[in-house]
């Protein structure tokens, strides 16, 4: 609960204007992109409920809507329709989505190569981003097409192994460091597939 | 961003690219990566019987940054001994070859890396020695942070 800026009254958490006098509030800084959009804190999301929301949201902050209204409501509507955006983008991107849900739960996803040792995955990343190499080298189209697809098929299996993890309720007091070691392997898997994906164009059919 | 001339220049003569054989028993062998970019680092080192660092080598998969960071280290420790080696901080990396800040994190694997490649030995070595022997050069308690 906050107080209305303007009547004292007293705003539920994620209301964007209030009840008694109707005029709009500002963010609150413990409004989450779940509580931003009303969504439940999961990580399978339905993707047309995720726009939803988002319009339904947005129409009622639109800037238009406060153009005759003062100064700190224009800010606040702008304010409030811009973190909308941000939120819909976040959550349909299932690696920010699975990171802020971490966060929400107090694990904060490993950036550091210390906290994330993954040794037998690192192995396996040195020995492909090698076989890219060679393929690169040797100007091996298909080998190099092959390698983006295995890297695609490795996230979507990490996104669905993700899941799998998230969808266990107790998550948030028993896994949630090993999704976040899990979560840390995305960044290099999309690096694999970025350049093997702009090797194989690059090496394609050339006449 | 700018590349400073020492960054350009190990990216494009680096020094000590390779491996060394990882079943060697003088040889450590460090693997690092970095999930802020998804950069992959492997730094060997083959230690003599002094406890002196003969060889490195280094095979790293990311940004000319990280590349320079992981050559200039592999430059570094040859001729130092592991306790020496083990002195080497990410910042004197950063320093040498003038990394803006959004690069620092390269200098901090590279930093990462030699004390993996140093674990891993004294690991090889206290495995060699269960009784815990004599730790003289390298060992486990020659270990100083």
């Amino acid at each position: 609960m906050t107080a209305c800026w303007s009547c004292q009254a007293a705003v539920p958490l994620g209301e964007p204007v209030c009840g008694a006098c109707g005029r709009i509030q500002p963010v609150d800084p413990r409004e989450d992109c779940y509580a931003l959009l009303g969504l439940p804190r999961e990580f399978a999301l339905d993707a047309a409920e995720v726009d939803g929301r988002h319009r339904e949201r947005s129409r009622a902050v639109h800037p238009d809507r406060f153009a005759r209204a003062s100064p700190r409501e224009r800010r606040f509507a702008q304010e409030r329709a811009t973190r909308l955006n941000d939120a819909r983008r976040l959550l349909r991107d299932w690696r920010q989505r699975a990171a802020h849900l971490l966060r929400l739960a107090g694990q904060e996803p490993f950036g550091d190569p210390r906290a994330a040792s993954d040794p037998d995955f690192l192995e396996e990343q040195l020995a492909l981003r090698e076989a890219l190499e060679a393929a690169r080298g040797a100007g091996d189209a298909r080998g190099l097409e092959a390698l983006a697809r295995d890297a695609a098929a490795r996230l979507g299996a990490l996104e669905r192994e993700l899941a799998a993890g998230f969808a266990d309720e107790g998550w948030y007091s028993d896994h949630a460091p090993r999704l976040a070691r899990r979560l840390s392997r995305a960044p290099f898997l999309e690096k694999l597939a970025g350049e093997a994906g702009r090797a194989a164009a690059l090496a394609g059919p050339q006449a | 961003m700018q590349y400073s001339q020492k960054v350009i220049d190990h990216y494009e003569n680096p020094r000590n690219v390779g491996a060394l054989d990882k079943d060697d028993p003088a040889v450590g062998t460090g693997l690092v990566g970095a999930p802020a970019c998804g950069d992959v680092m492997k730094l060997q080192i083959r230690v003599s019987g002094e406890g002196i660092i003969e060889d490195a080598r280094f095979k790293t998969f990311g940004c000319g940054s990280a590349i320079a960071s992981s050559s200039l280290v592999t430059e570094w420790v040859k001729g130092k001994t592991v306790e020496e080696a083990l002195q080497i901080r990410n910042t004197d990396v950063a320093r040498e070859l003038e990394l803006p800040p959004v690069k620092v994190h390269c200098s901090v694997l590279a930093e990462d890396a030699i004390k993996a490649a140093i674990a891993d030995y004294q690991r090889k070595r206290a495995a060699a020695r269960p009784d815990g022997g004599d730790p003289g050069d390298g060992g486990p308690s020659s270990t100083r942070r």
